[in-house]
């Protein structure tokens, strides 16, 4: 199996925990999505989002280590890319990353700082979760189910 | 190819799914009336139970450890210039690629 696709695969699953336990948190119109339970959801949403740097990171470096060996091989599986829906993930993640950090380091000393942050974080969500929808619409032929050959054979 | 393995179409659409479900939870909770007096309770009791249980309280008293407080202070002194270094490294092998 690629690596790269393995990466994507990997992302997309730790991406969708991330939208939903984060969801479950962003106010009391949105907390039924995890019955209210927030000590959970922020558990999640933390160790999630940890896994979500981590992999953000490797795919960075595996970049620059393609870079370096001048590998001109396409990855179409490659969650980042230099331009289109790979170059608006890039952003999006380095937003989110960023963000997520203010909330998590400053939430009790800089409030001013944490409210901006957590605006944004909250509505990029949104504008991801639209996007997230799209990119599944684009590559929507990878949800055909396999043909029983067998069948077709009779 | 991996694509085409049935248990894999299974986590395809998992993940499809679950992707869909959270946009739908979004449109919903976005354009319906409340939260009701009981939701914006729950909620609030969530949150407070999420302030003693989960990583949210035990970051807060994390944050009330002066040793560890100066531990963060001097790992942040360090990450900086790390980060420096590795904007200039990034720009540097970018531009010295040719294509």
């Amino acid at each position: 199996m690629k690596f790269d696709f393995i990466l994507h695969w990997l992302w997309a699953l730790v991406f969708s925990i991330l939208a939903l336990s984060g969801i479950a948190m962003a106010g009391a119109k949105y907390g039924w999505v995890m019955q209210y339970d927030i000590a959970t959801a922020d558990i999640v949403h933390r160790l999630a989002a940890v896994v979500y740097v981590l992999l953000t990171v490797i795919i960075i470096f595996y970049e620059i280590i393609r870079i370096l060996r001048r590998d001109k091989t396409k990855k179409p599986w490659l969650v980042f890319g230099p331009s289109g829906y790979g170059l608006f993930t890039f952003i999006t993640t380095l937003v989110f990353i960023i963000t997520g950090a203010v909330i998590w380091l400053f939430m009790d000393s800089n409030h001013a700082a944490t409210a901006f942050t957590l605006w944004i974080h909250e509505k990029l969500t949104y504008l991801a979760a639209a996007s997230v929808i799209w990119h599944i619409y684009m590559k929507s032929h990878a949800l055909k189910w396999p043909k029983n050959k067998e069948r077709k054979a009779r | 190819m991996w694509m085409q393995k049935k248990w894999f179409k299974l986590f395809v659409w998992y993940v499809t799914i679950s992707f869909f479900f959270a946009f739908g939870a979004i449109l919903i909770s976005m354009f319906r009336f409340g939260p009701t007096e009981q939701e914006a309770m729950s909620f609030m009791m969530g949150m407070m139970k999420a302030m003693e249980t989960s990583l949210m309280g035990l970051s807060m008293q994390v944050k009330e450890d002066a040793n560890i407080q100066r531990l963060v202070y001097e790992s942040v002194q360090f990450a900086f210039p790390l980060l420096a270094i590795s904007i200039a490294g990034g720009v540097y092998v970018r531009c010295r690629r040719k294509v």
